[in-house]
């Protein structure tokens, strides 16, 4: 009779803390799914950070072209050429003030603002880098 | 070209340089924005990773001790 049981039955192994087996499968099973939503919000991260990526790049790109805008704006004339162009000019006289003192500072602080502009820019540049 | 020298630019085109460089300036904050939500979304993805590798540890840890109670003896 016993040796039709264990032909019936095969051989058992003996867990001496079945509650505790459980226990650990099921928060397994529960680590296991808080890691597959860790998995998803990743994924979503990355997403947003891809296109966020490529609006900034799209962005250089266009203040790259602005920057290269002013460098073709910026006369590129030196004294010998202007004598050469306009002959009648006379490069060594001043020219005039129109409307008061306000012309040069005014200058003055717009080409600080274009160097700032440019150091901003490299800031930005060194920053997509490190990303 | 001579740095020291000063250049004279047409009034027009200086008015264009002016109108280009407040734009510049305008995508400047535009970018630096996007670069400062670019740094939050990869400390946040460097966060989640990290809480991923705690996870992963607590299974392994959890599947020894599974391992230790099916092969004790």
């Amino acid at each position: 009779m016993a040796g039709k049981i264990t032909e019936q039955h095969g051989f058992f192994m003996r867990i001496n803390n079945p509650n505790d087996f459980r226990k650990n499968l099921l928060e397994s099973s529960k680590v296991i799914l808080h890691i597959l939503k860790q998995i998803y919000r990743v994924k979503q991260i990355r997403e947003t950070k891809y296109e966020l990526m490529n609006k900034v790049s799209k962005e250089i790109k266009e203040l790259k072209i602005l920057v290269c805008k002013i460098n073709e704006l910026m006369p590129m004339y030196r004294k010998e050429d202007l004598k050469k162009r306009f002959p009648k000019l006379d490069v060594k006289k001043k020219p005039e003030k129109v409307g008061g003192a306000k012309s040069g500072p005014g200058f003055e602080e717009h080409i600080s603002r274009i160097e700032k502009v440019s150091k901003t820019l490299d800031e930005v540049h060194r920053r997509l880098q490190s990303i | 070209m001579d740095e020291s020298n000063p250049v004279f630019i047409k009034l027009d085109q200086y008015k264009e340089i002016l109108d280009i460089v407040e734009v510049i300036n305008k995508k400047v904050i535009n970018v630096k924005q996007n670069l400062s939500e670019l740094e939050e979304l990869k400390n946040k993805e460097e966060e989640e990773i990290m809480n991923w590798e705690k996870n992963m540890d607590e299974i392994t840890h959890k599947m020894e001790s599974l391992h230790e109670e099916l092969y004790k003896e």
